[in-house]
């Protein structure tokens, strides 16, 4: 009996670990759970500036009622960030094979410089297939999944 | 004796102040006056004898903003108080860095007295320690009058290729109004708070590059490792403080300028005009030195994406830029016979330009047209993916910098002769901007933009104000593509005062003129301007308080020292219609001079010939 109920404190405990682990190690969309979708980039009034907290994203902890801190810091949430303002472009210098947004997002992603030209192959190639039957308003996020999926190999995206 | 000269050489020997302790420190500020020191109200944000800075929490004591010994002694004791390491983040060490190194240095206080990297929340803000500091300029924007007269930024570069993720510095007024007789009035007149904020470049290179397509120029100032930090460290205490802002004179180039006369002493605003203006910030730059070398270590373009486009388009043979044409015209562009004729090379080159010109057509287009335009790009760029990588060439400009613009303030003396008249002394001064037949280098081409702007006539001891225009802007808005779309209407705007011509007598009048119109480019040096104007103004003779005129405009630039321009007017109001034939050159249009001739007939023949002093 001692063992039975031995044996059973065990496994709940072993589950209750499990499935903290799972929850822990599940996979957060920062594009989609990190509040970026609800950020504005307004448009600048030249020679104006529209406020310290709309500016001031870049080089603080993202903020937004749906962050939680310890899931929503790090590199891939500042990739998004970047790609949100720069996708078109990104998605332009995707074609063209080069350019400097491609290349800061790989940079981003920890992508060694010697690794680009392959990896822009292989987006290049994978996106094709896609932006035909992507709709315009998932194309940045699409371009997104592509882009960490290929560089993956590197050293932030996983 | 020996020793008694010698005992007696080393009591003169100066021997450099050393404080061990926060009353001995206290006395050597006395002693030296280093609370009058010019660093010292500089790091304050004095002007004169009052900081500027508006936030109490820049002032440890409560009479900082006006008292810079006690900010002084106040600073001081804080240094001296141990911070717990809770706080750490709010001790004068981590809030006030540059503050907080001029003190040690200046009473030689040992350099370990504080591990500055301790200041986790600092290091937080700034990531990289910055390889150096460029100033950048956003060239002007007539869609906007608080852009008129450009916009500068500071950009903090960690040494990487691109820079876009490098921290920007930007300067501006906050929570201003979207009623604009509200932003104007609280522009000019100090209803609003202003400050410091910073974003990652892109932002920036975004909003003014792609969405205002306005060219930006980037001047990397000749800083050492000292001056960097001491730049970013003071950055780091203005950040989150607040100034009153002034459109016309504390702007963001009065409030960089201040930041960068932390390590140039050289003035970098005109102190004897009662405006700051961003370019006058770059034209002093471009004199200025730092600690005997050069201000400026570096210029660069970094062109809009219309810039973009442009240069894409005339780099295309003949063959692609037809076909572009037809392209762009057509419900289905790459569904174009001419399209699929040409070679994978040129196709290559046609779409790398559609990408650019669908995207800086976007910027205007209603929400309908965006939909149709973000159709043609996608189709473009699944073309594109179809061809081979090939990497463009960079793009390469001959504009020159906005430094060797000419500059801004503007006084001609002439002589005119007349039929009427005979011979008569003009003068015009013009406090800002430039003509029409001025230099164009880091100004938007074929445009005019002036303020207060008095023309008068000396004859026989009598002055007669020919025209005094408070605002007067004209904008051609020339397409250099001929493309379909890409042409917006020419425009005018002005009000001040004038005469209703050129030979009547007592007939000044207050008026408002507005004007739209085409124009068009005959070829790569000469354009062809069609406007019509309309104008209400008081009553001058019989002419009533409305009255119109359509114009036929050439601009060319003859060659690099001659430029010409020729209008011919049909002027008409209630009483009268007449003929005004104007055809007035500039030569040599250096930065400060030029010389110019001008014929003129209304109602009678005039010519004028004038020497302009720019300053």
């Amino acid at each position: 009996m001692k063992k039975s109920i031995i044996s059973l404190a065990a496994i709940l405990t072993l589950s209750t670990i499990n499935i903290n682990t799972a929850q822990a190690n599940q996979k957060l969309n920062p594009w989609t759970e990190c509040g970026i979708g609800a950020m504005i980039f307004p448009s600048v009034p030249a020679g104006a500036v529209i406020s310290n907290v709309i500016w001031d994203l870049g080089t603080t902890a993202v903020t937004s009622n749906l962050i939680s801190p310890e899931t929503c810091e790090g590199g891939e949430v500042h990739v998004v960030q970047f790609m949100k303002q720069t996708h078109k472009a990104i998605e332009e210098e995707t074609a063209i094979g080069e350019g400097e947004h491609l290349t800061t997002v790989l940079n981003m992603l920890g992508c060694d410089s010697k690794s680009h030209k392959n990896i822009i192959q292989n987006v290049r190639n994978d996106y094709s297939k896609v932006i035909d039957s992507t709709e315009e308003s998932n194309r940045a996020e699409t371009l997104y999944n592509v882009i960490t999926t290929n560089a993956s190999v590197c050293g932030i995206a996983s | 004796m020996k020793l008694i000269l010698f005992l007696t050489f080393l009591v003169f020997i100066p021997i450099a102040a050393q404080a061990s302790s926060y009353h001995e420190s206290i006395k050597l500020i006395h002693k030296q006056k280093l609370y009058s020191h010019q660093h010292w109200h500089k790091l304050l944000g004095y002007k004169s004898q009052k900081s500027l800075i508006t936030s109490t929490e820049f002032f440890l004591h409560e009479d900082g903003n006006i008292n810079p010994k006690l900010e002084l002694e106040e600073t001081i004791k804080a240094l001296y108080t141990p911070p717990l390491d809770e706080e750490i983040n709010d001790s004068v060490f981590c809030k006030f860095p540059a503050r907080s190194k001029w003190i040690i240095k200046q009473l030689s206080l040992s350099k370990n007295l504080f591990n500055f990297n301790r200041c986790t929340k600092y290091r937080e803000w700034l990531t990289y320690k910055p390889k150096s500091i460029s100033l950048i300029f956003a060239t002007g924007y007539l869609e906007n009058p608080a852009s008129f007269y450009g916009h500068l930024l500071l950009k903090l570069n960690s040494g990487e290729q691109s820079g876009l993720l490098d921290t920007s510095i930007n300067y501006g007024a906050i929570e201003t109004d979207s009623n604009p007789i509200l932003y104007i009035v609280n522009g000019l007149f100090g209803g609003y708070q202003s400050s410091f904020t910073d974003s990652k470049f892109y932002f920036q290179s975004h909003s003014y590059g792609d969405y205002d397509l306005r060219d930006m120029w980037e001047y990397e100032l000749n800083l050492n490792d000292d001056e960097i930090e001491l730049l970013t460290n003071h950055l780091w205490e203005l950040m989150p403080v607040r100034n009153t802002y002034y459109f016309l004179n504390e702007n963001c180039a009065f409030h960089i300028a201040k930041l960068l006369n932390l390590v140039i002493t050289d003035p970098l605003i005109d102190n004897y005009t009662p405006w700051v203006m961003p370019l006058a910030v770059f034209k002093n730059l471009s004199k200025a030195t730092i600690n005997k070398r050069d201000a400026i270590k570096k210029v660069s373009f970094l062109p809009s994406r219309q810039s973009r486009f442009y240069q894409k388009f005339s780099k295309l043979n003949q063959e692609s830029k037809i076909t572009l044409s037809n392209m762009v015209d057509s419900h289905k562009p790459l569904s174009h016979k001419m399209y699929s004729s040409l070679s994978a090379e040129n196709k290559i080159e046609v779409l790398n330009a559609l990408f650019d010109y669908y995207e800086f057509l976007q910027v205007k287009a209603d929400d309908e047209d965006k939909k149709n335009l973000e159709i043609h790009k996608k189709s473009v760029i699944i073309e594109r993916f179809k061809l081979p990588v090939k990497i463009p060439k960079p793009y390469q400009t001959d504009t020159l910098a906005p430094h060797y613009s000419q500059n801004p303030k503007t006084l001609r003396l002439g002589v005119s002769y007349s039929e009427l008249n005979n011979t008569m002394l003009t003068i015009r001064l013009r406090p800002v901007y430039y003509d029409l037949l001025g230099d164009e280098s880091g100004r938007l081409p074929n445009s005019s933009l002036s303020m207060a702007d008095l023309k008068i006539k000396l004859f026989n001891s009598s002055i007669t104000v020919e025209r005094f225009d408070i605002v007067s802007i004209h904008t051609l808005n020339i397409s250099p593509t001929g493309l379909t779309r890409d042409s917006n209407y020419a425009w005018a705007l002005n009000f001040g005062i004038d005469r209703t011509n050129k030979i009547c007598r007592n007939c000044s009048r207050a008026q408002a003129t507005g004007g739209i119109g085409k124009s068009y480019q005959l070829s790569t040096n000469t354009n062809l301007s069609f406007m019509a104007y309309a104008s209400i103004h008081s009553q001058g003779l019989q002419e009533g308080i409305v009255s119109g005129k359509l114009e036929a405009l050439s601009l060319s630039q003859i060659n690099k020292n001659w430029k010409s321009l020729v209008r011919l007017n049909y002027n008409m109001n209630n009483s009268d219609n007449w003929i005004k034939f104007t055809w007035e050159n500039s030569f040599l249009n250096t930065t400060d001079r030029d010389v110019r001739f001008k014929y003129l007939y209304e109602k009678g023949h005039e010519a004028v010939i004038s020497y302009s002093h720019y300053w």
